[in-house]
C-alpha cells in the first residue's frame, strides 16, 4: 500500500472538482426537473448548500486523522471486528458504484451513439482504460487529471457561452412553485449524486502532500463543481423546458445538441460528450480506485495492484448485472439509493467524527 | 462460443501478466485472491453471457434494506420515481 505515489494539494483539488462533477451533469438535471419541475435550478442549489456542509464534514474527519485511509479510519475508531466490518460495507459501496457508473456510460453510448454496438464491448472497454489508470496508481490519476482539466473547462465554457442566447425566461415561471419539501427531495438527490459519494476520496487522502492546503480549497473547489452542474441544470430548464429536461435521460446531451450559431456552429454534441467523458472517467476510477484498495487494506495485503484486472472483469460483469432495464434504474436510483448513500456517506462518517471525539477525549483511549 | 473464446484468451494473458511478479514476490495472499477474483470472474462471466444465467443483482439486496425508507421518503419529498 505505500508505493502508491504522492499527489498535490492542487492535483487532488482538480480530482475533486472533477469528481464532483462526474455523471451528475449528466443525469441529475432530468431527476431534478422530475422532482421540482422548473424550480430544478432551485433544488440544485439548495443541494450545492448541503454538499457544502458534508464536505466541512469530511474535511473535519480528514482533519483528524490525517494520515490514516477509510479503512484505517475505521479501525482506529471502531475497533478491528466492528471497523473491518464497516469496511466491508463500505468496500461493497464502491463496487456497486463503480458498476453503475460503468452501467450509464454503456447505457449513454448505446442510445444515443452507437447504437448497435454491443453493450458489453463498450464496457469492456471503458473498463480497460479505467483499469489502467488505476493501476499506475493515484498519482498518474491526479496528473493526468490536471492535463486534461483544461480542455474540460474550455469545453464547459463553449457549452455555457453558446447556448446562453437561446436561454428563455418564461421557461422558469412561475418562480418557487414547487414545494419546500419536493426542493429538499430535489437537492438530497443531488447531494446524493454530487456530495455523498466524496466519502470515497477517504482512500485517497492518506497519499495528498501539503495536507493543509488541500483542506483548505476543499470546501471551495467542491461548491465549484456543483455550480458548474446547477450551471447545467438552469439551462436545461431555461433552454429545453422542464418537461422536455424531465423526459429526457440525458437532457445535458439533449443541451448540446441545441447548440447553433448561425446555422454553422452546430451539431457539435459528441465533441461537447467529451464533457462528461472525462468527468465520468475520474468517477469511475475514484470508485474503482476505492475498491481496490479497500479491499486490499481490509485484507492486509502489500499491493492492490495485481488483483485490478479480475476485478475489472467482475466490474464489466455486474455492469451488466445490477440494472435489468432503465425502468429498473430510474426506480431505483430515485427511491433506494437516496437512503443508502445518505446512511454510507453522511450517518457513518458522522458516528465515526463522534465516536473519535468521544475516543480521544476520554484520558485513557486505546490508541 | 466466441465470448467463451474471448474470455479464455484474456485469463490467460491476465495470468501471463501478473503471475510471474507475484510467485517472484512470494505474495501468497495476493496469488490466493488473485485467482479467486479472475475464475469467480470469468466463471460469473461465462454463466451469465454464454449460458444465461440469472446473477443475484447487489442492487436488489440494497433495494431489500432501503427499500422500505426510500418509499417513504420520495412520497414524503415529492419524488415520482
Amino acid at each position: 500500500m505505500g508505493n502508491d505515489g504522492k499527489i498535490s494539494a492542487r492535483q487532488f483539488l482538480v480530482l475533486l472538482f472533477l469528481y464532483t462533477i462526474g455523471t451528475t451533469i449528466l443525469v441529475i438535471p432530468s431527476g431534478l426537473a422530475t422532482v421540482a419541475r422548473q424550480d430544478a435550478w432551485i433544488g440544485a442549489l439548495a443541494g450545492v448548500l448541503i454538499g457544502l456542509g458534508v464536505a466541512a464534514l469530511y474535511r473535519t474527519l480528514w482533519g483528524k486523522y490525517p494520515n490514516l485511509s477509510f479503512a484505517g479510519i475505521c479501525e482506529r475508531v471502531l475497533g478491528k471486528v466492528v471497523g473491518k466490518a464497516v469496511t466491508l460495507a463500505f468496500v461493497f459501496y464502491a463496487f456497486i458504484g463503480s458498476t453503475t457508473v460503468l452501467y450509464y456510460v454503456g447505457n449513454f453510448f448505446t442510445t444515443q451513439i452507437m447504437p448497435e454496438t454491443p453493450i458489453q464491448f463498450i464496457n469492456g472497454l471503458f473498463a480497460v482504460i479505467v483499469v489502467m489508470g488505476v493501476r499506475m496508481g493515484a498519482e498518474a490519476l491526479a496528473r493526468s487529471a490536471e492535463i486534461i482539466l483544461p480542455w474540460f473547462i474550455g469545453l464547459f465554457f463553449v457549452l455555457i457561452l453558446s447556448l446562453s442566447p437561446d436561454l428563455k425566461i418564461e421557461q422558469f415561471q412561475p418562480v418557487m412553485e414547487a414545494r419546500p419539501n419536493e426542493i429538499i427531495g430535489a437537492a438530497l438527490s443531488f447531494a446524493g449524486t454530487a456530495s455523498l459519494p466524496l466519502v470515497f476520496l477517504f482512500m485517497l487522502f492518506p497519499r495528498v502532500q501539503m495536507a493543509d492546503q488541500a483542506r483548505k480549497g476543499m470546501l471551495i473547489v467542491h461548491v465549484a463543481g456543483g455550480l458548474c452542474v446547477f450551471l447545467v441544470t438552469l439551462f436545461s430548464i431555461g433552454v429545453l423546458g422542464a418537461d422536455v429536461t424531465s423526459r429526457n435521460m440525458f437532457p445535458s446531451y439533449e443541451l448540446a445538441k441545441k447548440i447553433n450559431i448561425g446555422n454553422f456552429f452546430q451539431r457539435i454534441e459528441v465533441i461537447m460528450a467529451g464533457l462528461w467523458f472525462v468527468s465520468t472517467y475520474y468517477k469511475t476510477s475514484l470508485y474503482f480506485y476505492g475498491f481496490a484498495t479497500g479491499v486490499a487494506e481490509m485484507l492486509n495485503l502489500k499491493d492492490y495492484k495485481s488483483l485490478t484486472w479480475p476485478m475489472g472483469i467482475l466490474m464489466v460483469l455486474y455492469s451488466l448485472v445490477v440494472y435489468p432495464n432503465v425502468v429498473y434504474m430510474q426506480h431505483w436510483d430515485a427511491t433506494v439509493y437516496i437512503p443508502y448513500i445518505l446512511v454510507m456517506g453522511a450517518v457513518v462518517p458522522l458516528l465515526l467524527l463522534t465516536a473519535g471525539i468521544i475516543r480521544s477525549g476520554l484520558p485513557d483511549g486505546r490508541e | 462460443m466466441w465470448t467463451f473464446l474471448g474470455i479464455a484468451v484474456l485469463a490467460g494473458a491476465i495470468t501471463a501478466g501478473e503471475m510471474p511478479s507475484l510467485r517472484k514476490r512470494r505474495a501468497v495472499k495476493e496469488l490466493i485472491l488473485f485467482i479467486l477474483l479472475l475464475v469467480a470472474g470469468c466463471g460469473l462471466y461465462i454463466a451469465r453471457q454464454v449460458y444465461h444465467a440469472t446473477i443475484p443483482n447487489p442492487l436488489d439486496g440494497i433495494a431489500a434494506i432501503f427499500g422500505p425508507l426510500g418509499e417513504w421518503m420520495s412520497n414524503s419529498l415529492g419524488g415520482k420515481g
